[in-house]
């Protein structure tokens, strides 16, 4: 199995503030998933000590025909479980939080206008978001066949802290440079004071 | 004349600090690890307790190398560089699948040094995270891992290779 990664971390700009919800806007539109081959654009959360959390992520996958899958992976000192719910359309928004009681939550809206809870772990010794980021993955098993034509998007709209909601450019600041996979390339930028993120496969 | 003398002297202290750090390094032992096999693999601890898996251990082998390519893992964990010729340790292994599904499973390891420590983190280029490598199996049937560290000693005396998360349908993200 073969592993490509590029990405962005991101953390807050000043320790009194306290991130306690990412919102998210996606738009997967490329599924060049083959046989058991992945690409995807997860983002995942951490404690103020890079400890990870978890993270939520938007999967392609082939059952009779193409299905997507939100999936929230999470971690007390390791992950745990993966919890997902499949859908036919592309999920458009999600959530991840922690609350008081160190609780983790993850929540997509399907095409419905329904809020599905995805994931869930009671016990993270975390009661605050300390960084996230947006990643570009590929897995591919033999040589990789992951034709891409477009770019996949996601967007940070909203973080949720104590003060709460605000934007994204107002709270955080970049977490170290963007990196770039062999393959699994990516871009962002601040729009409207929202990151935009976008993963993209270069053969 | 003393100044000569001084530089001459130093020069021999330098030269047989050099010499006996050479012989140190070349005398050192190389050890190597019993190799563990044929053995359902358990959880690490803090998964389901501990218990044991449905993951066949069929073989593994044990190596000290160099990395031979440079990779970045970097995002809300920091960042972790990799340069292509870093010596470490290689722990490669054949699992068996014997769950009635098809999984990914991502297999970590304790690996300890003649001190005692664990030593990490596991770096692995075909990874997406520091701490563990993905193998992927069908039912039934076995598939090859590898797990590297970055470490540049040679006195690594036991490891262990547990089960790092609950088998998942598609790899972890």
């Amino acid at each position: 199995m073969t592993y490509d990664q590029g990405g962005q971390g991101w953390k807050q700009k000043n320790p009194h503030i306290t991130i306690l919800e990412l919102a998210y806007t996606f738009d997967i539109v490329d599924i060049p998933k083959v046989g058991n081959d992945f690409f995807r654009v997860p983002s995942h959360m951490t404690k103020l000590n890079y400890t990870m959390l978890g993270a939520l992520s938007m999967d392609p996958i082939i059952s009779s025909y193409y299905d997507y899958v939100a999936k929230a992976f999470y971690y007390p000192s390791n992950p745990v479980s993966g919890v997902y719910t499949k859908y036919h359309q592309d999920i458009q928004e999600g959530r991840q939080s922690v609350d008081p009681n160190n609780a983790l939550y993850a929540w997509v809206k399907d095409y419905s206008g329904n809020w599905k809870n995805v994931g869930y772990n009671g016990s993270t010794d975390a009661t605050k978001i300390g960084g996230f980021d947006f990643l570009t993955e590929i897995y591919y098993e033999g040589s990789m066949d992951l034709p891409s034509t477009s770019h996949n998007h996601a967007w940070i709209r909203w973080i949720r802290t104590t003060s709460g909601w605000q934007k994204p450019y107002d709270v955080i600041t970049p977490d170290g440079s963007l990196t770039q996979g062999t393959w699994a390339k990516c871009s962002w930028a601040w729009v409207n004071k929202e990151i935009h993120f976008e993963a993209w496969i270069q053969n | 004349m003393n100044r000569q003398l001084a530089i001459v002297t130093l020069v021999i202290i330098a030269v047989a600090i050099f010499l006996g750090s050479l012989y140190f390094f070349l005398s050192a032992p190389v050890i190597k690890p019993p190799l563990k096999t044929a053995q359902y693999l358990n959880f690490s601890n803090s998964i389901q307790g501990g218990t044991e898996t449905k993951v066949y251990l069929v073989n593994s082998s044990f190596f000290y190398g160099a990395y031979e390519e440079s990779f970045i893992r970097s995002g809300a964990t920091g960042s972790y560089s990799i340069t292509n010729g870093d010596p470490c340790v290689i722990i490669n292994g054949t699992i068996r699948n014997d769950y009635d599904n098809d999984y990914y499973f991502s297999i970590t390891a304790d690996v300890f040094n003649s001190r005692g420590d664990k030593i990490g983190p596991i770096l692995t280029i075909n990874s997406p995270h520091p701490g563990f490598t993905v193998a992927y199996a069908e039912i039934g049937e076995s598939n090859n891992f590898s797990i590297q560290i970055k470490y540049d000693s040679k006195d690594i005396t036991d490891y262990d290779l547990f089960v790092a998360f609950e088998p998942t349908d598609s790899p972890p993200p």
